[in-house]
């Protein structure tokens, strides 16, 4: 096989070096085995989503996750948005819980992944979901229990409180022990923070901390939202409520406005007497989806190192031909505006009792996703700079313990070779796909009993519907929505003190 | 000679890291006897924890409530005896670890172990949820008079009369030292007599430590 493919050289010369090369091709094959075929079927699934049908969003995600190389996390994630949006937040519960220790599980290093990916590409990585899908599936976790029986919510009221409290500490260990000056300028660094949890409402104490809120950690405004309407519902929690609603207000200062005045705080048992809360959540657009960027100066920078180290070392190294392409998040902005949802509670003779009520962003996961990129860019590029080098590394090691010579057929082949083998890597697009791209929140306070409520998205093209729901004394209700593209789909979910489906076609 | 060495063993290293960090296990199960201990769970709460709390607490709380004089009765049990109608009213949880389906299980469990003793009757519990639905009311809310008529009442109406309120409750504390934690699970049965007010309260608490690596054992307990 050797004399054919090297026809000059004589068999003795070609065999070890073509030997050599097997390592690399059979590499390059078993990357390619993985071919992935449930790509096609995510795909469709996820238009058929976006189209309002999900029972054959359903079928195509099934298809996905019975492909043995399928991504499972990733895609039961997919799943579990499907199931809400279907009606089934008990499935979506319990989706979402073994998701989610799966995921804490994958969270932490697997030296022979890392090895793998410094072979091939961060794709060899097992998907651990970036930090702000992470904090999104407690959030859903949250309110898929709220709305199926709400037996767990109040643990996970207490998880989303160990979360924030945790990430807070983190921010503030930034401030104490600054590695690089919080503004960016020398010297800024805040006073010391102890403990980092809750500094109350000493404002000299947050701000420090608050300024490094970025939009990756905005997402757990909606667990501490939840969490407070929770905790509302119980009196005597008065201060875990009061923590929570400050949780609210420090990672999402904008919507934070929105419970500024005491009247404005209508949750639970904070409600006048004989009154409840009536939250409505929509969720609204889809998540960014991850793309291909190359890195031009990235890829011109380690043409020149391989062009020079070729010129005056031993061996040439393959050239660096092959883009440096990192996962760049493309938001999606045609989403429905909060301005074009429209929620009113009806009277008894169907007259608007209470007309538009405004709905606010909780969750924008658009930023999140673009802030998430920004904040890791640097660590990918890297990655990919030291993946390369390993590369050219091994060719070059290769060359020299084969001792092949420049300029040869096999110097050549290898070199080809190596510039396949870069060309294979792919940045990695894995996402939550069917995330909304934000989760927008209208509240009012109404007396208790059963009233009649109208849905309408834009002029009532995008769709409307009418459904009753129920207000329990001192507790709260959660209407719960989905509007992937322009028009309500699937179910509308009422949790909390009602529980009721109610078809989106009505 | 060494080249050759060195081609061998880049290719297996290739293919072994590539096969570690690849391969997906195959799914196995057998049928457990009763003689078999129960797995321990290695993130949450299972059946090594759920099932000694809710016998012990069950346990003494039969044995707190049978020591104590049954005043009145709405029904009597195959004997003529009176019999201590119980409503439970489920599994609260408040601890900071999600019970998820274990839940449904203590309820049963608890339920199965009450109804053995002839002097309990656990009222079905899909008579407790529809009225319960009905009245639209939350466990809590049953320790006030007119929430608890109001759902005597809708229990009566279909033949369901009680004498207790039965609450379970699932508390744990937490303690976090370096990555590793213990957590202290305690399930807490609360029977209220709704005649008389009176309350009786058990509790069987459980110790579990949690480890990042198996020398935490070690380094914590000295074990």
């Amino acid at each position: 096989m050797g004399a054919t493919l090297f026809p000059d050289m004589p068999y003795p010369q070609c065999r070890p070096s073509l030997r050599l090369c097997r390592p690399l091709f059979a590499l390059m094959l078993m990357s390619m085995a993985g071919c992935q075929s449930w790509h096609k079927s995510h795909v469709a699934a996820i238009h058929s989503y976006a189209s309002g049908d999900l029972k054959t969003s359903q079928i195509e995600l099934q298809k996905s996750i019975k492909s043995p190389r399928a991504e499972k996390e990733m895609l039961l994630l997919d799943q579990s948005v499907l199931q809400l949006a279907s009606g089934n937040p008990s499935a979506a519960e319990t989706n979402l819980r073994e998701v989610r220790r799966e995921l804490e599980h994958l969270e932490q290093t697997a030296l022979g992944e890392k090895a793998t990916a410094m072979l091939t590409d961060d794709n060899a990585v097992a998907w651990a979901a970036r930090d702000f899908e992470r904090h999104m599936v407690l959030n859903m976790l949250l309110l898929s229990s709220l709305l199926n029986n709400g037996t767990d919510s109040f643990a996970y009221s207490m998880q989303v409180a160990q979360r924030a409290a945790g990430v807070r500490e983190g921010l503030a260990k930034k401030v104490t022990h600054p590695t690089q000056p919080a503004d960016g300028t020398p010297g800024t660094a805040g006073p010391a923070i102890l403990p980092a949890g809750y500094s109350g409402a000493n404002p000299s104490l947050t701000t420090p901390v608050q300024n490094l809120v970025t939009p990756v950690d905005k997402p757990i405004a909606m667990g501490s939202y939840l969490s407070a309407a929770i905790q509302s519902e119980t009196a005597v929690r008065a201060i875990e409520t009061d923590r929570a609603l400050d949780d609210v207000r420090f990672w999402n200062p904008e919507f934070g406005e929105s419970l500024a005045s005491p009247e404005s705080l209508s949750f639970g048992t904070r409600c006048k007497p004989g009154h409840g809360a009536l939250h409505v959540i929509a969720l609204v657009g889809r998540a960014p989806e991850w793309v291909p960027e190359s890195t031009v100066p990235t890829q011109a920078a380690l043409l020149i190192a391989d062009r020079i180290l070729s010129v005056t070392g031993k061996h040439t190294l393959p050239p660096t031909i092959a883009p440096v392409r990192i996962a760049r998040p493309v938001p999606d902005y045609s989403a429905v505006q909060p301005a074009a949802l429209h929620f009113s509670v009806l009277s008894a003779d169907n007259q608007p009792a209470i007309s538009s009520i405004p709905f606010q962003t909780l969750v924008d996961v658009n930023a999140a996703a673009v802030a998430s990129f920004e904040n890791n860019r640097d660590e990918e590029v890297a990655r990919i700079v030291v993946r390369r080098v390993v590369k050219k590394g091994t060719i070059y090691v290769l060359k020299e313990a084969q001792k092949i010579s420049r300029n040869t057929a096999v110097d050549l082949a290898v070199n080809v070779a190596g510039i396949a083998w870069e060309a294979m890597e792919k940045p990695d697009l894995r996402s939550w796909h069917l995330l909304p791209a934000r989760i927008d929140v209208a509240r009012t306070e109404l007396p208790a009993g059963t009233w009649k409520t109208d849905l309408r998205i834009g002029s009532g093209t995008g769709g409307r519907v009418q459904i009753p729901v129920h207000i329990a004394d001192g507790r709260n209700t959660f209407v719960v929505f989905f509007v992937p593209e322009n028009s309500i789909t699937g179910d509308i979910l009422v949790g909390g003190a009602d529980q009721a489906t109610h078809s989106s076609r009505q | 000679m060494f080249s050759k060495r060195l081609t061998v063993g880049l290719f297996v290293l290739a293919v072994l890291t590539i096969t570690i960090a690849g391969c997906r296990g195959k799914q196995h199960a057998h049928v457990l006897s009763n003689d078999d201990k129960d797995m321990v769970g290695s993130h949450t709460a299972g059946a090594e924890t759920w099932k000694p709390l809710v016998q012990q607490a069950t346990a003494q709380l039969m044995a707190q409530s049978a020591g104590t004089i049954h005043q009145a009765s709405h029904t009597t049990g195959p004997e003529g005896l009176p019999q201590r109608s119980i409503c439970f009213l489920g599994v609260q949880n408040l601890s900071g670890e999600e019970l998820g389906e274990s839940a449904e299980q203590i309820y049963e469990d608890i339920t199965t172990m009450i109804s053995q003793d002839p002097q309990f009757k656990v009222i079905s519990r899909t008579y407790v949820e529809a009225a319960m639905d009905q009245c639209r009311l939350t466990p809590q809310q049953l320790l006030l008079p007119e929430p608890q008529r109001q759902l005597l009442q809708t229990m009566e109406r279909v033949q369901q009369p009680f004498d207790y309120l039965l609450f379970a409750r699932v508390t744990s504390m937490s303690t976090n030292s370096n990555g590793d934690y213990q957590r202290d699970y305690k399930l807490t049965l609360e029977m209220i007599d709704i005649h008389t007010a009176q309350s009786f309260q058990t509790s069987a608490d459980l110790r579990k430590g949690y480890h990042k690596s198996f020398l935490g054992k070690l380094k914590h307990y000295n074990d």
